[in-house]
């Protein structure tokens, strides 16, 4: 026994070393010399140490800017997807003799899982809707997150139905009943929910790229997606090597990544705790 | 998450469609705007016939035009400006009556936005394509014919230097008609020469290299006599990315240059025709000197691996002195090597050649960008004016550099403009101009912007090694001496096949390509034997390369 633990032990120290090794490395490229950083001398600890690449990216306005947009889109994104996922989940977790069609209507949500528009139909609409190059076309199309309204449906339904029809009995309708007994206790599957969006919300930058106009509403992961990606080295000509020679900076490209994973970092362990719980909660019904 | 990836999917699968789709939107455009286009090309000639066309014409009232563009991602502007008020555009408005409406613009990934905005039909009025867009837009007859109005409306300074390497105009030509403005540039800026760190040539008291066999031998030395002499077995003798021959630099265009033979490009062949010179037997002799050279140890072993920046890597912390790069390998990566390292001394050494041979120097087109009107847009001549003042501010004799694209300061404003061409010369004759400056230490005859490299080139040699760069772009350890040698003897080998990819080309290009690739690497590895070349040789023509080859020779025939 005592040997199994040991080894247990050691396999996940080694497993978590591998996962956090890369945040590792950017970190220490981010405080060392960009000359020692392009020489490939980094490892984990920083060469020639140097705060000068996090100077760099205080006074840059592109990032502060994509920060505040992502901010913003994290806010009201989460809002809005948590409001309706919630309004829906709850009506859609009764039995069909509570709602007349309710079969109908999951398959109306389920059936935007299986098939969708795809690229062009999704851009046209959203540019006819009018709602291109603002802080909308990043929330609307994506405000109603199927797969979290299966899990929280699902979480509802386990709920035991005592305390509903205890609530029914104390005069309550279903409006009061969802807000002030569901809600409250189904805090672990919402929090897992809302991690969910969280981190969608955080992550996504392919909506950032095709649906706002200029780099300057880019969110976050759309901003740092255009400089890490950088230029495609066999289609270098003169005038790119100019400009690569001066955006090429990798420790400023890794002070950028390093401050842009922070702030989902930090959230998680917060909420970390309620996953967990949340997802095997919400699978298991009676 | 769930639904991200199969959004996602769905993105892949119907970018994929792409083609399809916008096949299917050439029946619509041509029957509803091909009307009032043909209306209007009409009335056009009547109402300007009348009076004299200036093509500085201000337009009273003002125009609104719209466009999209590619801005790079290190594009600056003054304190206030922005790309849609800066220096350019205020000269648009107030000389040309034309504002410029950006509806977006993008710093990566342009191309596959555009493509989504072509396939939606949601077009600008003005916009940059590349070759392929143009041809899919051409054969949808989603864009406008320039060859009138570019007859009429462009300034002679502009026409000569549009027309400077007519085969540039040609590319945007279809079936005699003007389709698109080419964004002109100088062939001579995708030259790829040798570079050798001059300081380890000292420590090893190596001549200059004049021969490809001195190349080979200065990377034998390189690799085994330690020439950073610190006692470590620790350099390799020639850089090489796992792009083989594509890429800026650490590639083996100049070295198989050395053999005659040029690869990538369409060249003569004995019988008049054109053949691809990926396929052509040199290659394969500059193959068998690269396996040798790997065998011996002078190529990194893991060289199928690193992209460009791991080689820069190995570059810049010393590992490697000697690299084949185009002209402009000072600006990066090689100030990188010198920032980190201030007694590395890079120098261009042209491409020697097979002693007792000479050989061409292999040039690439220069055209990738085009400049299009959406079919149906009003102005269609605003696009001719555009270009005419660029070339007015920028390359005429009223030119004033300072104002338009380079500031005294070094800030650069020549992003701005959203129409950009430059002469077929420009960075030779900046070099030309330069060395008599530089042997006489004598600035007075320079441009603005010669100036400016001046006086970095000075700072340099007065002992700023951060400075470095505008000596090796041009300066005397530049590789424009040897490129003009190669131009004065007539020595040139461009690419003979500049027209939209044909037909099997776009269905049957990749598959070759990847399998030139994996070819090249594993002979160079020594996996397989050099002979493995011809077997890929008939391999390449069974499987496309002889369609590709007639249908070439078919357009050459054309032209």
């Amino acid at each position: 026994m005592k040997v199994f633990s040991w080894f247990n032990n050691t396999f996940l120290i080694l497993l978590a070393f591998i996962c956090l090794f890369p945040l590792l490395h950017i970190l220490a490229i981010s405080f060392s010399s960009s000359a020692a950083a392009s020489a490939g001398l980094v490892k984990l600890w920083p060469v020639d140490f140097t705060l000068k690449s996090y100077e760099f990216i205080l006074s840059k306005h592109e990032f502060l800017k994509s920060m505040t947009v992502t901010f913003q889109r994290l806010v009201i994104g989460t809002a809005v997807n948590m409001i309706l996922t919630v309004l829906i989940a709850y009506p859609l977790s009764k039995e069909t003799k509570d709602l007349k069609f309710r079969t109908l209507y999951a398959w109306f949500f389920i059936f935007t899982i299986l098939f969708g528009g795809g690229l062009i139909p999704w851009y046209m609409t959203i540019k006819y809707v009018g709602i291109m190059n603002s802080i909308w076309a990043l929330i609307l199309p994506s405000a109603v997150p199927v797969f979290n309204v299966i899990l929280l449906l699902n979480f509802f339904r386990g709920i035991p139905k005592e305390l509903e029809e205890s609530s029914f009995i104390d005069g309550a309708g279903y409006w009061t009943t969802l807000w002030k007994i569901m809600v409250p206790i189904s805090l672990p599957a919402m929090a897992t929910v809302g991690l969910f969006t969280m981190v969608n919300h955080w992550n996504s930058w392919f909506d950032g790229l095709i649906l706002m106009g200029r780099s300057d509403q880019y969110p976050l992961a759309t901003y740092l997606q255009t400089i890490i990606k950088g230029m495609d080295l066999t289609k270098l000509s003169g005038q790119d090597a100019i400009v690569m020679s001066k955006v090429s900076d990798r420790t400023a490209k890794a002070a950028q990544i390093f401050v842009g994973t922070l702030p989902i970092l930090i959230v998680y362990p917060f909420l970390q705790r309620y996953f967990v719980q949340g997802i095997v909660l919400g699978s298991v019904k009676e | 998450m769930k639904t991200t990836s199969t959004k996602w999917m769905l993105c892949l699968a119907l970018s994929a469609s792409l083609v399809l789709a916008s096949a299917c939107g050439k029946n619509n455009n041509e029957v509803s705007p091909g009307t009032p286009a043909t209306s209007e090309a009409t009335s056009t000639p009547d109402d300007s016939a009348a009076e004299s066309i200036d093509p500085f014409a201000k337009y009273d009232p003002p125009i609104e035009v719209t466009a999209v563009r590619d801005l790079p991602a290190s594009i600056l502007f003054r304190e206030g400006e922005n790309i849609d008020n800066n220096v350019w555009s205020r000269e648009y408005e107030e000389k040309l009556g034309i504002k410029i409406k950006y509806l977006w613009t993008s710093n990566s990934d342009y191309s596959q936005r555009l493509n989504v905005s072509i396939t939606s039909g949601d077009l600008p009025d003005i916009f940059p394509v590349d070759a392929v867009q143009l041809k899919q837009l051409v054969d949808a007859g989603q864009v406008e014919d320039l060859t009138e109005v570019f007859e009429k409306y462009v300034s002679p300074e502009a026409r000569d230097l549009i027309l400077k390497d007519p085969n540039q105009m040609k590319s945007a030509t279809f079936d005699g008609k003007l389709m698109a403005l080419p964004r002109v540039g100088s062939p001579y800026d995708s030259s790829q020469v040798l570079w050798i760190r001059a300081d380890w040539l000292r420590n090893l008291n190596i001549p200059e290299p004049k021969t490809l066999e001195d190349v080979v031998a200065i990377a034998a030395a390189f690799t085994t006599q330690d020439p950073d002499q610190n006692s470590k077995d620790d350099t390799y003798g020639f850089a090489l990315t796992k792009d083989l021959h594509k890429g800026g630099f650490a590639n083996i265009q100049g070295f198989l240059n050395g053999f005659n033979a040029y690869v990538g490009a369409w060249i003569q062949g004995s019988d008049g025709k054109l053949t691809f010179g990926s396929v052509q037997p040199e290659i394969k002799n500059g193959l068998a000197k690269l396996q040798e050279m790997y065998k011996a140890g002078y190529i990194d072993e893991e060289f199928a691996v690193k992209d460009g920046s791991k080689v820069m890597e190995d570059l810049v912390s010393g590992k490697i002195g000697l690299s084949y790069g185009a002209w402009w390998n000072p600006a990066w990566p090689l100030q990188t090597v010198k920032d980190q390292d201030p007694t590395a001394e890079w120098k261009a050494y042209g491409i020697p050649a097979l002693s007792g041979t000479t050989n061409k120097l292999q040039l690439s087109f220069p055209v990738a960008q085009y400049y299009v009107v959406k079919k149906g847009a009003k102005n269609t001549e605003a696009i001719i004016k555009l270009l005419n003042i660029l070339v007015e501010n920028g390359y005429s004799k009223n030119a004033n550099i300072e104002k338009y694209f380079i500031a005294e300061d070094g800030f650069l404003y020549n992003n701005y403009p959203l129409v950009f061409v430059s002469p077929a010369d420009g960075n030779v004759n900046i070099h030309l101009n330069m060395k008599p400056a530089l042997e006489n230490k004598d600035d007075s005859k320079l441009t603005g912007e010669e100036k400016g490299y001046y006086e970095k080139i000075m700072a340099y040699r007065a002992g700023d090694p951060k400075s470095w760069t505008n000596e090796g772009m041009y300066g005397l350890d530049s590789a424009w001496p040897f490129v003009k040698e190669k131009i004065d003897a007539d020595l040139i080998q461009h690419d003979q096949f500049f027209g939209a990819p044909t037909p099997t080309m776009s269905q049957k290009n990749a598959n070759l390509d990847k399998m030139l690739m994996e070819t090249f690497t594993k002979i160079i590895m020594g996996e397989v034997s050099v002979d493995e070349f011809d077997k890929f040789v008939s391999n390449w023509n069974k499987l496309g390369g002889s369609d590709i080859t007639n249908e070439v020779n078919e357009w050459a025939a054309a032209q």
